[in-house]
């Protein structure tokens, strides 16, 4: 029986881990509402699968895992007809129009606009290696797909982002 | 001697390569201004990531979640009394539905009820069963158990079904 059974701890759980679970969301759909609406069903889902979570583990990492899933499969669910992979092709432009151009200076809003230009797979694995510091095989297991898959998906995703950002060196 | 591949320097950062191997992409990278440059593009990108600053969540999420968690089982003891509960209001329900038919049966002959209702709608030929509760072999008044014992089921059964009911609601609340 794990411990998240006890509601309080669950509850604990949620006020120690929301913002962390929420910027996991964010940094992959680029807005407040979708963001919010994935990390809550990252918390309703953690509990559905509650025995997955061993006992003595920090729960934020497997939150965290959790979270990448619900907006995969969010995205996916949002744009049916669309391969999350390479070709995906994104529906709002990202580039900054004029009436953006003084806000690209600000780099954050920039680095987030370069991550939502990524291919939906190719975010995924940017946000579990970069922001989760997981290894190339903990990623491969926490999308269940192959190795090879996820390692030439990091690394062109590395490409894509050098590219688009050699103005900001 | 061949440059880099894409694939090294990405392990290279990663920092995932065996000793060895991390010495000898060192070694070249200091000789080969191409792959310098590969690589410096490459590192970029792990520098402009760790920029990224977390943002602030301006809405406590635990609230709209806990409300929507399916609600606890509940704990043996609960189910337990919940069970007896139920055994004896059914108990009670045959207890009462038993004098009822058996006042019901002693007092009026319902096939004399039927008939009277049959030619009354314009002398039906077609004979509608009836029930003969005398053919159900149930008992006249009589409760199978005396009077005080009975009143005390009904305190029982009345104090269990409060119990339970006042626990499922508060369940269901929580849920
Ligand atoms: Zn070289």
């Amino acid at each position: 029986m794990s411990t998240i059974d006890d509601r309080d701890t669950f509850a604990e759980m949620i006020y120690q881990s929301q913002t962390a679970v929420y910027n996991v969301a964010y940094r992959i759909l680029g807005n407040v509402q979708d963001a919010e609406d994935a990390a809550q069903e990252t918390f309703l889902r953690a509990y559905r699968f509650r025995h997955t979570y061993k006992d003595g583990y920090q729960s934020g990492p497997w939150l965290k895992r959790i979270t990448v899933n619900v907006c995969l499969q969010r995205l996916e669910k949002a744009y049916p007809t669309q391969s999350l992979d390479e070709d995906w092709l994104q529906p709002p432009d990202p580039h900054p129009g004029p009436q953006e151009q003084t806000e690209a200076c600000d780099l954050q809003a920039r680095i987030q606009a370069e991550l939502l230009r990524l291919p939906p797979r190719y975010r995924a694995v940017i946000e579990l290696r970069h922001y989760q510091d997981l290894s190339y095989q903990e990623i491969a297991a926490v999308l269940n797909r192959p190795l090879s898959d996820v390692r030439s998906d990091l690394f062109r995703a590395r490409r894509m982002l050098a590219q688009n950002m050699k103005d900001l060196r | 001697m061949s440059h880099l591949t894409e694939e090294t320097l990405n392990k290279y950062l990663d920092e995932v390569l065996d000793p060895s191997a991390h010495l000898s992409v060192e070694a070249h990278l200091a000789s080969c201004p191409a792959c310098q440059n590969r690589f410096n593009d490459l590192q970029s990108v792990f520098h402009t990531l760790s920029l990224l600053d977390e943002k602030t969540l301006v809405r406590d999420l635990a609230p709209g979640v806990l409300a929507r968690l399916p609600a606890p089982p509940l704990p043996l003891g609960w189910r337990l009394v919940l069970a007896i509960q139920a055994g004896l209001a059914m108990g009670l329900l045959g207890a009462i539905a038993q004098v009822a038919l058996g006042f019901l049966g002693s007092q009026i002959d319902a096939r004399l009820l039927m008939n009277a209702w049959i030619d009354t709608f314009g002398r039906i030929s077609l004979r509608i069963p009836t029930l003969d509760l005398h053919m159900l072999g149930l008992p006249g008044y009589s409760l199978p158990i005396s009077a005080p014992a009975s009143i005390v089921l009904l305190v029982v059964v009345t104090v269990l079904w409060g119990l339970g009911n006042a626990r499922l609601l508060r369940n269901g609340h929580e849920a």
